[in-house]
């Protein structure tokens, strides 16, 4: 593979251009591998996402599969309608949530869609309001069915509206969570409310959803990392296990993995990445951009010469669920 | 080719390959093909001093004679 500071280095030195450079290696050795074999360096990644791919096949969720197994493989093809008609593409993501490459774009929405409120609600504080972080658990059954998942946010919910009966302008924020290779459901939700003792939490909690361990504080750092902190779970990868990964995926499999209520439900920014984003237009030239049909590897659109215009929105994503 | 149009063109840049990859390649200098001539023969690396081995030659960018150069040119110097 290149070393770049090295190319860097001597094509300075000599006085030429880095693609000149390029073409005395090819001229030096004949050829030259400057990024490395594309398909060798995918095979393990795509050998995991192959286990991950048979537990949704062997759930009924070929499709996921489909989109799991190609995920930044292929590319959407674009033509802008100004005059030098420039050829882009966008990469076609799975949006899958425990993708390795999806997850970390999920979070990086989220913090977008949710960071104005926090960082509202901590500058602007009601009285005797704090950011407070709380974890849920439930009992680890060794099973995630997307019933029991389903059940676990429902008692959430109710947990967090009796507690806050009566109370005004209170929000929170939750992602489920599982422990790391394992089935251990939990929940860490950011709540902006008045003082709550644990034994209030634990005796509700107890109360709606039969499960006892609680946990509170006052987050003490600001809105905007607590938010971090809580939404990071996202980005992490919670299995190193393939298998474990797919049966995540059917678990939760049409359910949200983060919620919101209160202000935060009501204030919550817009997603910008679903949206109108820049890429509407021609990156070189403001035209108006044409989809074409079908698709190609992205490594062929990159050899076309095409120019990356990042993600475009899709139906699919426009019903995005984290 | 005359002195004058000669000394208008810039040099040659020239590379010493390696002889099995993986190996160094060696910047050497820029360079002035012999009077007369607008490019290099393998008897005007030799006549330079330059050893038994093959030479990676990048002409200039502009300067006469530029469209009946070849950019890259490889040159074996024979032992």
């Amino acid at each position: 593979m290149i070393d770049v500071a090295k190319a860097e280095a001597e094509a300075t030195e000599w006085g030429i251009p880095l693609r000149e450079w390029m073409e005395l290696q090819v001229k030096a050795f004949g050829n030259f591998d400057a990024f490395g074999h594309p398909r060798m360096e995918d095979e393990a990644d795509e050998e995991w996402r192959g286990l991950v791919a048979q537990v949704l096949i062997e759930n009924s969720l070929a499709s996921k599969a489909s989109r799991y197994m190609q995920c930044c493989c292929y590319a959407y093809l674009y033509e802008c309608k100004g005059a030098e008609k420039h050829n882009l593409f966008s990469p076609i993501y799975c949006d899958l949530r425990f993708c390795p490459r999806c997850a970390p774009r999920q979070f990086a929405r989220l913090i977008e869609k949710y960071e104005p409120i926090v960082k509202e609600v901590s500058s602007h504080r009601k009285a005797g309001f704090r950011l407070r972080e709380i974890t849920l658990t439930t009992r680890n059954t060794g099973t995630l069915e997307p019933a029991q998942i389903k059940r676990f946010n429902l008692d959430i919910k109710k947990t967090l509206k009796k507690l806050m009966e009566h109370v005004e302008d209170w929000g929170a924020i939750w992602c489920d969570e599982v422990g790391f290779n394992n089935t251990n459901l939990h929940a860490h939700i950011l709540l902006y409310s008045p003082y709550l003792t644990q034994s209030q939490l634990a005796d509700v909690w107890n109360q709606i959803s039969g499960h006892q361990v609680v946990y509170i504080k006052e987050a003490r750092r600001s809105g905007a990392k607590a938010l971090i902190h809580l939404l990071k779970y996202v980005s992490k990868p919670p299995s190193s296990n393939a298998e474990q990964i797919g049966l995540l995926e059917v678990g939760f499999h049409g359910i949200r993995r983060i919620h919101a209520l209160g202000v935060f439900y009501n204030f919550a920014g817009g997603d910008t990445d679903n949206e109108r984003s820049e890429w509407e237009a021609c990156p070189h030239c403001g035209a108006e951009l044409t989809k074409l049909p079908g698709s190609v590897r992205i490594e062929r659109a990159i050899m076309d010469g095409r120019t990356f215009v990042g993600t475009k929105s899709t139906p699919r994503r426009n019903a995005w669920v984290n | 080719m005359t002195e004058e149009l000669r000394k208008e063109q810039k040099g040659f840049k020239i590379w010493l390959n390696p002889p099995k990859p993986g190996g160094v390649i060696r910047f050497l200098g820029e360079f002035h093909p012999p009077a007369g001539q607008f490019f290099f023969f393998p008897k005007d690396l030799a006549a330079m001093g330059l050893g038994p081995g093959r030479y990676s030659v990048l002409a200039p960018e502009s300067g006469p004679y530029r469209k009946l150069l070849k950019r890259w040119q490889s040159v074996v110097v024979s032992g």
